[in-house]
């Protein structure tokens, strides 16, 4: 089961290459040497054709006096499904991953491989989005997440450890779709006037309709069980203006996943955010009016192209007080996500403060005293 | 002895003063029953009870009923037609007549509560609503002498917390600085429930969208059909609540000298 895996290494002193975001070429850490993404696949194509033969050749030959290995088997059973086993082709050790892991480092040596045949066939993406931030770029947004935040426990950002911080590239569908929309609104306009002693309200109801059509492109839809989807919509929107069509020379130095959420399960969601946007553009359109109420909403939809893409994330984890907080950041806009814990002491603080403030001013005012006497 | 001579005396005077209309150029007592709703007893016992408190507090405490106001009056406002009977019969006490009058005007149903002089300060807006609480529910229920008495009542406690300089006023009386006291501080305690609420909902920064308005593609909207059909027109009528209660407490006086307070019973 083993699989021969693919780490690009410096053609000049075969130290790994990383993809860096800032220049968008790999690079090497130990020359210095960079390389684009093209120049990287074809010296690695050449290379891989090279290795096959000699593979080849190889396997006709019988070891001998090599070790009895015949009680070993290369039968995984159920397990197979979910595992994928590789060997470091810098230190040699064996790893075992997960099946939908694309790209990965070695835990012994920080190797950075890509597992091959993760991405092959229909499982191959249409496109890549390149991170443009590193990994100190979201250390310094996770703090700056902290700014601010009165509420915050005073020890939180102190004494919290950030216990894994990787940058991932995540599969996602993105969905183009036209939507068709025909909504009814109940809307109403209302005129007060004074006739003696009399206040005269008049309400004009309308019926309102609004039909149109509009395109939606690229409509995300996380396609990795691992994320959390909450934490994917809320570093929304990346910048597709900057997809590269998908090359695994951009997957060095980051974990990659593959998809294990079907275009068809994500289609739901996707379905769901075009109908709702649908109606609040029709509802957008309905002006001049005080109230405006949906009554009526038939939204159809002319299902498009569905793309397969990795988009980067990075994600942060902490714990604090036995508990761990991830935190999620588009490695591209530096949008960050995740929810901060809250300090009992200073939320009940700070009511009470506000509460003995306000209400000795409002008593010193007169305004309670005023109020009361409406009731009294 | 001297009780007795003073009964006898408040009796005569009601007597007087409880038969027919107001006599123009008459002295009035401290209780003129021209509509004839008490008993003599009762306007007796009455005068010789705002007689009391008049001379104790030197603020004369009346009170005038009539069958119609507009007889006594071309104002056509009860509360003129109490300002005009408290001048034209020289009501008041001291240099500055001052006192308090109550008018009711029988076949309307109309009251007039009006103060000059120093009853303005004694008889505050806010007092005088306090002091109409008290007898209106008696006028309600046609009890007159009942009403007559819960207003000189109150009217003497009213004196008494203004000779110690703190006449009854918006927040003056003990229970409504307490109440007061205490919506002050709910209000304060919503105001730091929404400032806590907005403060904690910022630690909140994940959630799942339900919009795709960021995939919209420009210039792709268009719209086939708008129509706007008017379908129906209503109509509410509200009365204009008058608020008689002054907002920010004292006493309002007009050009004449008086405050005043009216409504209907």
């Amino acid at each position: 089961m083993p699989d021969q895996i693919t780490n690009y290494q410096c053609p000049a002193c075969t130290g790994p290459l990383h993809f860096a975001p800032a220049s968008g070429r790999l690079e090497c850490e130990y020359c210095g040497a960079s390389y684009s993404a093209e120049e990287i696949e074809a010296l690695y194509a050449e290379r891989e054709k090279k290795a096959e033969a000699a593979f080849a050749e190889a396997e006709k030959k019988p070891a001998d006096g090599a070790w009895d290995t015949t009680s070993l088997t290369g039968d995984w059973g159920a397990d197979r499904e979910g595992m994928k086993a590789y060997n470091c082709p810098s230190c040699g050790a064996q790893l075992i991953c997960d099946s939908s892991t694309a790209a990965s480092s070695c835990p012994y040596c920080g190797n950075p491989t890509v597992v091959p045949g993760q991405f092959g066939g229909t499982l191959r993406p249409d496109y890549v989005l390149p991170f443009k931030l590193d990994k100190d770029a979201a250390v310094a947004a996770l703090k700056n997440h902290y700014r601010g935040k009165f509420l915050l426990p005073g020890s939180f950002s102190g004494t919290s450890h950030l216990s894994q911080i990787q940058g991932i590239y995540v599969p996602f569908w993105l969905f183009c779709a036209e939507a068709g929309a025909d909504c009814r609104f109940h809307a109403t306009r209302t005129f007060s006037r004074r006739e003696g002693d009399d206040q005269v309200t008049t309400t004009e109801h309308y019926q309102v309709r609004r039909a149109g059509s509009m395109r939606f492109e690229r409509i995300p839809a996380d396609a990795s069980t691992k994320m959390p989807d909450d934490y994917m919509d809320s570093i929304e929107p990346f910048d597709y203006g900057e997809l590269k069509k998908f090359s695994s020379a951009y997957l060095p130095g980051y974990l990659a996943d593959k998809y294990d959420v079907s275009a068809e399960q994500s289609a739901a969601r996707a379905d769901s955010r075009c109908e709702n946007s649908a109606a609040a553009v029709m509802a957008a359109d309905v002006q001049g009016y005080g109230t405006c109420e949906c009554v009526e909403k038939h939204v159809e939809l002319k299902r498009g192209k569905v793309e397969y893409a990795l988009l980067p994330v990075w994600t942060l984890l902490t714990k604090w007080n036995g508990k761990d907080y991830l935190f999620a950041m588009n490695g591209q806009t530096g949008k960050m996500a995740g929810d901060l814990p809250v300090s009992r002491a200073k939320y009940w603080g700070l009511f009470a403060a506000i509460t003995a403030a306000a209400g000795a001013l409002l008593t010193l005012l007169g305004v309670g005293s005023w109020l009361a006497s409406c009731f009294v | 002895m001297k009780k007795l001579c003073a009964l006898l005396l408040a009796a005569l005077a009601a007597a007087l003063f409880c038969t027919g209309a107001l006599a123009a150029g008459t002295q009035l007592g401290y209780v003129t029953d021209a509509a004839g709703v008490l008993t003599q007893a009762q306007a007796a016992a009455l005068e010789q009870k705002a007689r009391e408190i008049s001379e104790q507090y030197g603020c004369g405490v009346y009170i005038v009923t009539v069958d119609d106001y507009a007889d006594y009056s071309d104002a056509g406002d009860v509360s003129a037609a109490a300002q005009e009977i408290y001048t034209k019969y020289g009501l008041g006490l001291g240099d500055d007549a001052s006192g308090e009058l109550l008018l009711l005007s029988m076949s309307r149903r109309d009251y007039a509560l009006i103060a000059f002089g120093y009853g303005n300060t004694a008889f505050t807006d806010y007092g005088k609503d306090r002091l109409a609480d008290e007898f209106l529910d008696n006028f309600g229920d046609d009890d007159w002498f009942g009403g007559f008495s819960d207003y000189l009542t109150k009217s003497a406690g009213m004196l008494e917390t203004a000779k110690a300089g703190k006449p009854l006023d918006a927040g003056s009386d003990g229970k409504t600085a307490v109440l007061g006291a205490v919506i002050s501080f709910a209000l304060g305690a919503l105001l730091a429930l929404i400032v806590c609420s907005i403060l904690k909902k910022s630690m909140e920064s994940v959630g799942k969208k339900s919009e795709a308005n960021a995939y919209l593609a420009p210039g792709s909207v268009t719209f086939t059909d708008r129509e706007d059909a008017l379908v129906n027109v209503t109509e509410t009528r509200v009365k204009i609540q008058r608020n008689d209660s002054d907002s920010g407490g004292g006493t309002t006086v007009n050009s004449g000298g008086f405050s005043e307070k009216s409504g209907k019973f």
